[in-house]
């Protein structure tokens, strides 16, 4: 039973942090159409900004969290001015690009901070919880109820606020919402920013589980990947359901197998998934 | 105040420039009359095993510094000093062999490499460029690499010894779990770990691989934990993974012995966890400001002096393989004086007639029976124990003796891996 609730908890965890990046990704997609390979680098800026912010300088956690998302957002948004606008209808070329700040995050990374994998974050809130028998970090409660809260915050800014409707309707029909007056450049470099800073977030509260370098965006950005083609490509809601699906389902193959077994069968779940619905769990059939 | 004159002529002011200059540029005159002989370390200066791969590389430096001063290589009456040349192979097939052949435009006369995964790139180009190059890891043999030695490490052959420790000093334990990453280190040791365990009376109940891309190691923690084991073994997972894997086994409350090739990252481990949580786990490489290493590392020329100028060259970069690629010099530096030549046939031939001291001792070429090939220096090998958040050396074992009295276990979980000579494709 014990091992049974740890094995629930870890997988929250999982989903927490695979749900902020994905969400993002989901997000960049419907609003921009580009498949943003660099988000998995994204996240590893965000690791790196909480280390040096917060450990580097000594200012804490939190300072290190806040510099994150404020770093990644920056990042995020310049990539779309400088990068992206230029290419906004040429999707393959957008995609070229995002490759190409890929492996300029990374080597960016390997040149400011070395390649030893041995800068360590502390955790906020440090120790365990013991409860019934089972011992849960307290970060890793940390993490899920951050992930919830920043979910939520982004729920609301989306349905409630007129930067969150004008950015629905970019995703909906960008001709359409050009045509009310709404700024198609304005919107992407807000959804661009928007997008980079979940990730950054993401990196942010992983940095201290996790080993920060320069190539650590990678696993992530694979899984972000099979995520949302799970989901349906460009859904946020399924991007969600299919991140808690897939880390529930891999942290379980993980600890009853092994994780190499683990990510053949979270293919196989994704593969499965296609077959019986190809656009995904919670995607739109578009007619070709 | 008084004013000195001097009063020199052009002629005695040009004998005294002349005369100074000499003076001063003797050394370096002297020096330059010896030739140079070209050693290269093809090692990760840069990804995850970097932290492997650079403290060798600087410890080949501090050794031929040391070497040079003292007058170099002896080579049928000829002087010979070292110098050491690099290459970042980063651990990847495609950019070690491109340092290998950067080697042998340089006439780099023996290479060193840490082994494993990188050593699978070369062993075609090794043999045919006669590449004398040493590795850290003894399973890297095999019947076809000729040119290949291991003279100082042969990882994982000292897990046995660490095994028979633990059963000395804690006899009522029963049970292990074990981990390590889904690679050839992590496969090659898991299955030397398994023997030690089985020879010396452990059960197995928890024993899983786990990928190279994991990044939450508390799954596969929690797995181990699950099976309730008194000790727990993570192999020669890498040192940063090592450190996730100690910090959860220490948050999720488990309380014992921790078994590890090296633990390279204990200060952190210390910090993360506790002085008393990392009290008493196991590990095979000393550090060389242990008051005992003069007398463990005897085949080392005054092993405590090397840490000081290590210390003082590469301040606060001491680590488990900064001594290594030194052995594996100490060995060569030793056939090439009994041989006379570089030549990689001659030299080798010279080395197994007349076996070198190894860094622990004495030795012999070993190896056959499991690799298909005698190129195994093997001697004894130090036990450490953390004492106190440092590892200190606990007991000095004989590998190749273990070997021999467990011979049969080893086999039979090799074998299971498919790691006999007469299994590998």
């Amino acid at each position: 039973m014990q091992f049974l609730v740890e094995t629930v908890l870890n997988s929250a965890m999982a989903s927490a942090s695979t749900a902020l990046v994905v969400v993002g990704l989901a997000l960049i997609f419907g609003v921009m159409r580009i498949e943003n390979f660099a988000h998995g680098e994204l996240y590893m800026v965000g690791a790196y900004a909480t280390w040096l912010f917060g450990t580097s300088f000594g200012a804490g956690y939190w300072v290190g969290f806040a510099a994150a998302i404020l770093v990644t957002a920056v990042l995020g948004a310049a990539i779309e001015i400088l990068l992206l606008r230029r290419l906004r209808n040429n999707p393959m070329g957008a995609l070229i690009v995002t490759i190409g700040v890929l492996l300029i995050l990374q080597t960016g990374a390997a040149w400011f901070f070395g390649i030893n994998s041995n800068l360590l974050v502390d955790a906020p809130v440090s120790g365990v919880l013991s409860l019934g028998g089972f011992n849960m970090p307290w970060h890793r409660i940390v993490v899920i109820a951050a992930a919830v809260l920043i979910l939520t915050a982004l729920t609301v800014i989306l349905r409630t606020t007129k930067f969150g409707w004008a950015l629905r309707a970019v995703a909906q029909d960008k001709d359409a919402a050009n045509l009310q007056g709404i700024s198609i450049g304005r919107i992407s470099m807000s959804a661009m920013a928007l997008s980079a800073a979940l990730a950054g977030a993401a990196g942010s509260l992983m940095a201290p589980i996790v080993r920060i370098s320069p190539f650590m965006g990678q696993p992530v950005i694979i899984t972000a990947f099979i995520v949302i083609i799970l989901g349906g490509i460009g859904s946020m809601e399924g991007a969600i359901v299919a991140a808690v699906i897939y880390s529930t389902f891999f942290t379980f193959v993980s600890v009853y197998f092994d994780t190499t077994i683990a990510n053949v069968a979270g293919l196989c779940l994704m593969l499965a998934v296609l077959i019986v619905k190809p656009s995904g769990l919670m995607g739109k059939a578009q007619k070709v | 105040m008084s004013r000195i004159n001097l009063h020199l002529t052009r002629r005695q002011a040009l004998v005294g420039a002349v005369a100074t200059t000499s003076a001063l540029a003797m050394p370096s005159v002297l020096r330059a009359a010896n030739k140079i002989v070209k050693v290269g370390a093809l090692a990760p200066l840069t990804g995850d095993l970097a932290l492997w791969g650079i403290p060798a590389k600087n410890g080949a430096e501090v050794w031929a510094n040391q070497v040079n001063k003292t007058g170099g290589i002896n080579v049928k009456g000829e002087r010979y000093d070292v110098q050491v040349v690099s290459f970042d192979g980063a651990y990847v097939a495609e950019k070690t062999l491109q340092g290998a052949r950067a080697f042998v435009d340089q006439d780099v006369k023996y290479t060193m490499v840490i082994g494993g995964d990188d050593w699978s790139a070369l062993q075609d180009f090794s043999n045919r460029n006669k590449m004398l190059t040493s590795t850290l890891y003894v399973s890297d043999l095999n019947p076809t690499s000729k040119y290949l030695l291991a003279p100082v490490e042969v990882h994982p052959f000292y897990f046995g010894l660490g095994v028979e420790y633990l059963r000395k000093v804690e006899p009522n334990l029963k049970t292990a779990a074990l981990c390590a990453q889904d690679d050839i280190t992590g496969r090659t040791s898991l299955a030397y770990w398994r023997a030690g365990f089985d020879a010396h009376g452990f059960e197995i109940v928890s024993d899983a691989y786990f990928d190279n891309s994991t990044t939450d190691f508390a799954p596969i923690v929690s797995s181990m934990l699950q099976a309730k084991p008194d000790t727990v073994c993570i192999d020669t997972t890498y040192p940063s993974v090592a450190l996730l894997l100690v910090e959860q086994l220490f948050t999720q409350g488990y309380k014992g012995r921790i078994l590890h090739a090296g633990l390279e990252l204990l200060p952190d481990m210390v910090a993360r966890t506790s002085k008393e949580f990392m009290e008493g786990s196991i590990a095979f490489f000393p550090r060389f400001d242990d008051p005992n290493i003069n007398a463990s590392a005897n085949g080392f020329s005054d092993a405590a002096g090397f840490y000081k100028q290590f210390e003082k060259q590469f301040p606060k970069q001491w680590n488990n393989t900064s001594w290594e690629f030194p052995g594996c010099l100490e060995v060569w530096k030793q056939g090439v004086e009994t041989a006379g030549t570089f030549e990689p046939d001659d030299l080798l031939a010279s080395l197994k007639a007349n076996p070198p001291k190894h860094i622990f001792g004495a030795a012999r070429w070993w190896g056959k029976e499991l690799f298909g090939i005698d190129n195994a220096l093997v001697g004894n090998w130090p036990i450490v124990a953390v004492k106190n958040g440092s590892v200190e050396i606990v007991e000095i074992g004989d590998q190749a003796a273990w070997f021999e009295a467990h011979k049969a276990i080893v086999e039979k979980r090799f074998r299971e891996e498919k790691l006999m000579p007469d299994q590998k494709r």
